[in-house]
C-alpha cells in the first residue's frame, strides 16, 4: 500500500488542511495540534470568558469550513482572523457599549507595568505594557512578533490593506515606547 | 553584554498546565471525536496510513520501545483463519533482509490479525520512477527487490502484491519491499486481493498462486521501470522492447509467460540470469578497446522524459544545453529530413529527432551521475573525459545526419547508434570499493585478505565508504549458508549504524546475538549482546540495557568465558554504568578490565590501550584529570607500539587529551592535540569523526577569542559533513545553524545571519516548526541576532519561540532564556526608537 511510504503529516499548513477536509483524521489531529496552542496563547489573558470556549469556537468555525480554509491564502492569518472576530464578540458582551477595540485596552489604563507585576515576572511586563495599547494596535504587535505573521499575513489576520497594517505596527512600536517610558530601563 | 545561545528551554504554573490539556482533551474529542484514544492491545493508533482491499494500515504508537510503527489489521473470519493468519505472520516476522521492511510482531484480538512493522519512510519506486536514472543504476534496484522476494519465498511466503508503490526507497536510496500484510504461505495456494495491473494471469483467474506470480509481477515492474511502458495483459508483443538490450528483454520477457510453469522456475534462477548477463557486460566493458564502441546501445537511459532536465552546475558546464542539439539546430534537423522525396520521410525525421534527443537526455543524465559521484568526493575525471569525448563528436554527428538524402535516410538511426553508448561512461566513475581502497589505508589489507574482515573494520567508525562495502558483501556471501556471514556480518552493520541510526543498529544487533547465538559464534554473541546493552543505555533504555547484561552474564556462564572474553564483558558493564552517569561503578570496572588485560601480556596491548582511553574518560567525568591524562598517554604509547604514530584510536585519545587540555584552559596545547588528531583523520578518511573534532577546535578556538581560526574550523566542519549529510538533515541543520553563529561572531554578520535565517526555513519546512532542530536554530538566530544590534529580527524569532514554548509545555522545560531575550530585544528595539523620536 503506497500510503505506507508517505506516512509523515505534511508541514505545510494548506496541505494539512486539504488533507483534512479530504477526510484524513491524522491530519485533522495535527492541525488541532499545531493551532490549539496558538489559540490559546491568542484568547488567554485577554477574556474573562472560558478560553477553551473560546478554542473550540473558533476551530469549530475553521471544521465547518474546512474546504474555505484550505484555499485560504495564508491557513494561520485565516484562523487568527476568525479568532479575533470571537474575541471581539466576547469583548462585546463583557464590555457592552464602551467596546471600542481603537480606544479601548485590555488592561484598564493607569495600571503599572512594574506594578502590575512582581519583581519575579519581569519577563511578563512587557506582555502587559502591550496589553495596555489599544487593542487594534496590542493585535497587531502580537500577531507579528509572537505568531510571526508577516506583513501580507498581518493584514488578512486584521482584515485590512497591507500598507494599513505597517501603519498600525510603526503606530504600535512607537506608542509601545511611549508607554514605556522610564520603566524600560528597569527590566533591560 | 552577550547572550549566550538558547538551549532547551518552558514554564507554565502546574495548575495552568493541567486546565490547557483537560482543554485539548475536551476540544480533541468534541471535533475528532475518541480517534485518538484508541487502543489495539498496548498499541494507541494515531492515524490511518492507508486502506486497502486487505484492511487499514494505521500509524500508531507502541509505548513498550518508545517508539511510531505502522499497524497492519486485518479480519479472520474463524479460528482456523485466525491460527493460520498468526502462523503466517509469525513466519514473515522471522524474515530478516535488508530489502524487506522489517516485521516486529504479530498480534491477534478478537478475529483482527495486526501485523506490527516498521514505517517505511521515503519515495516509493513509482515516484523514482518520475526521473530519468542511468540503467545500471535502476537495475540495481530492482535486483536488491528480487533479493528480498527470495528471501520471502525461501521462507514458504509469498507476497501476493508486487508493485512500484509497494517498493520505498530510503534516503540512502536502499529499496526495501512494504505492504507484506498480503504474505502467504506459498503452500496455500489461494489469494485475495492483489492488485489487478500487476496481477499474474494465474492469479487473476482464480488458480494457484505461488511465487511465480510474485516472479510475473516483479519482471512486469522491471519492465515498466525500465522502458517506461507497462505491458497489458494479454500481451501479445511487450511495449518497448527495443528500447532493451536483447537478452535482458529475454530474460523479462520470460518472467512474462502467461504460463507459469514456462517462467523461470524460481525468481532466485531469474536474478542469477540477470547478474550472470550483467557482469558479463561489465568485462566487456573493462577490456573494450574504446568507449566508442562501434554499433553500441545509444541510451543507457529510462524512458523518453524531456530533454534539459535540471542539472546541478557540476560536470562538464556545456553539457547543460550542448550547443549542436538547440532547440533550432534541431527544429531545422527534423525540416530537412522530413522534405526529402520519400514517403515516410515524416516518420523518419520524428524517430531521427527522438532518438539524438535520447542519447543527448542520456549524455545529460551521465553528467548528473558526475555531480553526485563529485559530491561523494570520488574521483571523476576519467568519466568527465568519456563525456566530452561524446560532447566533441556530437556537432559533427548532427551535421552528417542533416547532409543525409533520400538514398541514405534509411541509415538514419544507424548512425546515431555508432556514437555509442553513454553508459560505457559510467563505469568509469570510482567504484566504491576501489575508492575504499584507495583512501582507507585501515581497510585496505582487510579488503585484500577478506571481505568480512573489511565489514568489521568498518564498524569501527562511520567511514563514508562502508555502507557500500557492507552491502557488497552481503551479495557476496548472500548465497552461502548463515552461520559463515550472518552474524558477524549484522554484528558490523551494526557498528557501523550506530553512527547514524541508532534504531536500525539495535536492530541488527538483535540479529548478530541471536544468530551468533544459534551459530555457536560466542565471540560475537558476547560483542553484540555487549554493544547492545551499552547503546541501549546510551539511549536511555535502562530496561533493554539490563536484559542485555543478564543475556550476555548467561552467556559467559554458558560458555566458561576466556579471560579475554571477560574483560571485554567487565568493559560493557562499565559503558552501562557510564551511560547511566555511574562514572565511579564504571571506573571500578575498567580498572578491573586493566588488570585481566596486563596479566595477558603482549597479546592483548592493543585492547588494553582501549581499555585505558575508556578508563581515562570515566576519570575526566570524575574530575580526576591527571590522572586521566596520565593513562591517556600510556595508551597512545601501547597503541603507537601496535599502529605506528598514525591510527584513528590514537586520534580519539589525543582528541581526548585536548579536552583534559581544554578544561584546565590550556587552550594552546588543546589546539595542538586536536591538530595532530584531525592529521591522522584525514589520512584514514574518516568524515564523521574528522568533523566533530574540526567542530572542537573551533569551540577551542572561540574561547580563545580566535575568531577567523574558529571559522575556519567550523567553516570546514561544515563542508565535510555536507559531503555525507542531506541538507535537512537534522545534524546537517545544526551544523549550518553553528557556522552562521561563528560566521556572525567572526564580524561576518550578513553572512551569518542569511546563513541561520535559510537554515531556520529549511529546517521549519523539511521538519516541522516543532523540531528540537527547529527550535534551537531559532534561538541561536535570536541570540546572534541580538548580539550584534539586530534587535527587531532578534525580537521576531525570541518571541515566537518564546509563544510556542510559554503554549506548548513538557515540550521544552524550561523557558527562561528565550523569554529573557524576546524581552531584551523587544526592550532595546523600543528604546531605540525612543531615543530616534526624542532626537527628532
Amino acid at each position: 500500500m503506497s500510503a505506507l511510504a508517505t506516512s509523515a503529516v505534511p508541514h505545510d499548513d494548506h496541505q494539512l488542511a486539504a488533507a483534512w477536509a479530504a477526510g484524513d483524521p491524522q491530519a485533522g489531529d495535527a492541525f488541532l495540534r499545531r493551532y490549539f496552542p496558538i489559540l490559546w496563547r491568542f484568547f488567554r489573558h485577554k477574556t474573562q470568558r472560558d478560553v477553551a470556549d473560546l478554542v473550540q469556537r473558533t476551530l469549530l468555525s475553521a471544521v465547518r469550513h474546512v474546504d474555505r480554509l484550505a484555499q485560504a491564502r495564508h491557513v494561520r492569518a485565516y484562523v487568527l482572523a476568525t479568532a479575533r472576530h470571537e474575541l471581539y464578540a466576547a469583548l462585546r458582551r463583557e464590555r457592552g457599549a464602551a467596546f471600542d477595540p481603537y480606544e479601548t485596552s485590555i488592561i484598564a489604563e493607569g495600571t503599572s507595568p512594574s506594578r502590575a507585576a512582581g519583581r519575579t515576572q519581569r519577563r511578563e511586563q512587557l506582555r502587559l505594557a502591550m496589553l495596555r495599547l489599544p487593542i487594534i494596535l496590542a493585535e497587531a504587535l502580537e500577531l507579528h512578533y509572537f505568531e510571526g505573521l508577516c506583513g501580507r499575513e498581518l493584514a488578512e489576520a486584521l482584515d485590512i490593506p497591507e500598507p494599513t497594517a505597517r501603519g498600525r505596527l510603526h503606530r504600535a512600536r512607537r506608542q509601545l515606547a511611549e508607554l514605556l517610558g522610564e520603566d524600560l530601563d528597569a527590566w533591560l | 553584554m552577550t547572550l549566550r545561545p538558547i538551549t532547551e528551554a518552558s514554564e507554565e504554573a502546574p495548575p495552568d498546565r493541567v486546565a490547557r490539556a483537560h482543554a485539548f482533551a475536551a476540544v480533541h474529542a468534541s471535533l475528532l471525536g475518541s480517534h485518538a484514544q484508541t487502543h489495539f492491545g498496548r498499541l494507541r493508533l494515531d492515524g490511518v496510513l492507508g486502506t486497502g482491499g486487505q484492511g487499514r494500515v494505521f500509524s500508531a504508537y507502541d509505548p513498550r520501545l518508545d517508539r511510531q510503527v505502522a499497524l497492519k489489521l486485518r479480519r479472520a473470519d474463524s479460528p482456523g483463519a485466525v491460527a493460520r493468519a498468526l502462523a503466517e505472520g509469525r513466519a514473515l516476522a522471522k524474515v530478516s533482509h535488508p530489502n524487506l521492511v522489517p516485521i516486529y510482531e504479530v498480534v491477534a484480538r478478537n478475529h483482527n490479525i495486526g501485523l506490527v512493522m516498521e514505517i517505511a519512510q521515503g519515495q516509493t519506486l513509482r515516484q523514482w520512477q518520475q526521473r530519468t536514472h542511468p540503467r545500471e543504476h535502476a537495475l540495481d534496484v530492482l535486483v536488491a527487490v528480487a533479493r528480498g522476494l527470495v528471501a520471502l519465498h525461501e521462507a514458504e511466503l509469498v507476497h501476493g502484491d508486487v508493485k512500484p508503490d509497494n517498493v520505498v526507497l530510503s534516503s540512502r536510496g536502499v529499496p526495501r519491499l512494504v505492504d507484506l500484510g498480503l504474505a502467504r504461505s506459498s503452500r496455500d495456494g489461494r489469494r485475495e486481493g492483489g492488485t489487478p495491473a500487476y496481477m499474474a494471469p494465474e492469479q487473476r483467474t482464480g488458480g494457484i498462486v505461488g511465487p511465480a506470480a510474485d516472479q510475473y509481477a516483479w519482471a512486469l515492474m522491471a519492465w515498466e521501470t525500465l522502458t517506461g511502458q507497462r505491458p497489458r495483459w494479454p500481451h501479445a508483443v511487450l511495449p518497448g522492447a527495443r528500447e532493451l538490450p536483447a537478452r535482458l528483454a529475454a530474460i523479462l520477457g520470460r518472467g512474462l509467460q502467461t504460463d507459469p510453469r514456462a517462467r523461470f522456475a524460481d525468481l532466485k534462477t531469474l536474478v542469477r540470469e540477470l547478474e550472470r548477463w550483467r557482469r558479463g557486460r561489465r568485462r566487456w566493458r573493462t577490456w573494450a578497446p574504446t568507449w566508442l564502441a562501434l554499433g553500441g546501445l545509444a541510451a543507457g537511459v529510462i524512458g523518453t522524459r524531456p530533454a534539459l532536465a535540471t542539472v546541478d552546475p557540476c560536470g562538464i558546464e556545456q553539457l547543460r544545453t550542448p550547443s549542436a542539439w538547440r532547440p533550432d539546430a534541431r527544429e531545422q534537423l527534423r525540416a530537412a529530413l522530413a522534405s526529402l522525396p520519400v514517403a515516410a520521410a515524416p516518420q523518419y525525421a520524428e524517430q531521427v529527432v527522438a532518438r539524438t534527443d535520447r542519447y543527448v537526455q542520456s549524455l545529460q543524465a551521465a553528467n548528473q551521475q558526475v555531480c553526485v559521484a563529485q559530491r561523494q568526493g570520488r574521483s571523476t575525471t576519467a568519466v568527465q573525459a568519456c563525456l566530452q569525448a561524446h560532447l566533441d563528436v556530437l556537432p559533427d554527428a548532427v551535421r552528417s545526419l542533416q547532409e543525409l538524402d533520400a538514398a541514405s535516410l534509411a541509415d538514419a538511426t544507424g548512425r546515431i547508434e555508432r556514437l555509442g553508448a553513454v553508459a560505457e561512461c559510467l563505469t568509469q566513475i570510482d567504484d566504491p570499493t576501489r575508492s575504499v581502497t584507495a583512501e582507507s589505508p585501515r581497510v585496505a589489507p582487510a579488503l585484500a585478505a577478506d571481505l568480512g574482515r573489511v565489514s568489521l573494520a568498518c564498524g569501527a567508525y562511520a567511514d563514508a565508504s562502508c555502507g557500500d562495502v557492507i552491502a557488497r558483501v552481503r551479495t557476496r556471501h548472500a548465497d552461502q549458508p548463515e552461520c559463515d556471514h550472518a552474524p558477524d556480518l549484522a554484528f558490523a552493520e551494526a557498528r557501523w549504524l550506530q553512527h547514524n541510526d541508532r534504531e536500525r543498529a539495535r536492530e541488527r544487533l538483535d540479529t548478530a546475538a541471536w544468530t551468533a547465538e544459534r551459530c555457536g559464534r560466542t565471540d560475537t554473541e558476547l560483542h553484540a549482546k555487549g554493544l547492545a546493552a551499552v547503546i541501549a543505555a546510551q539511549d536511555g533504555d535502562r530496561d533493554a540495557a539490563h536484559l542485555w547484561l543478564s543475556a550476555a552474564d548467561a552467556a559467559l556462564e554458558r560458555i566458561d568465558a576466556t579471560a579475554p572474553q571477560r574483560a571485554r564483558h567487565l568493559e560493557t558493564r562499565a559503558g552501562v554504568a557510564a551511560a547511566e552517569g555511574h562514572h565511579e561503578v564504571a571506573l571500578r570496572h575498567r580498572l578491573e578490565a586493566i588488570a585481566l588485560w596486563r596479566a595477558l601480556g603482549d597479546a592483548e596491548l592493543d585492547a588494553l590501550g582501549r581499555s585505558l582511553g575508556n578508563a581515562a574518560r570515566d576519570a575526566i567525568d570524575l574530575g580526576e584529570l591527571t590522572q586521566a591524562d596520565a593513562w591517556l598517554r600510556e595508551a597512545i604509547t601501547l597503541q603507537t607500539r601496535i599502529h605506528g604514530h598514525d591510527h584513528p584510536d590514537i586520534a580519539r585519545q589525543l582528541s581526548t587529551r585536548a579536552r583534559i587540555a581544554s578544561q584546565q584552559q590550556r587552550y594552546d596545547d588543546a589546539i595542538d592535540l586536536l591538530q595532530q588528531a584531525t592529521t591522522i583523520l584525514e589520512r584514514w578518511h574518516e568524515p564523521t569523526l574528522l568533523a566533530a573534532m574540526l567542530n572542537n577546535m573551533g569551540v577551542v578556538y572561540q574561547r580563545t577569542g580566535q575568531r577567523a581560526e574558529a571559522l575556519h574550523v567550523t567553516a570546514r566542519a561544515y563542508e565535510i559533513k555536507r559531503r555525507y549529510l542531506a541538507d535537512d538533515d537534522p545534524r546537517m541543520i545544526e551544523t549550518a545553524a553553528n557556522l552562521g553563529r561563528v560566521q556572525v561572531e567572526a564580524g561576518q554578520t550578513e553572512q551569518g545571519l542569511a546563513l541561520m535565517e535559510q537554515t531556520l526555513q529549511r529546517s521549519q519546512a523539511a521538519l516541522g516548526p516543532e523540531h528540537a532542530a527547529t527550535l534551537v536554530a531559532k534561538g541561536n538566530l535570536a541570540s546572534a541576532a541580538f548580539n550584534v544590534g539586530r534587535y527587531e529580527q532578534s525580537a521576531r524569532h525570541a518571541c515566537n519561540l518564546y509563544a510556542t514554548r510559554v503554549a506548548a509545555p513538557g515540550l521544552h522545560p524550561d523557558i527562561d532564556d528565550t523569554g529573557r531575550v524576546c524581552w531584551r530585544a523587544l526592550g532595546q528595539w523600543a528604546l531605540a526608537e525612543g531615543r530616534a523620536r526624542e532626537s527628532r
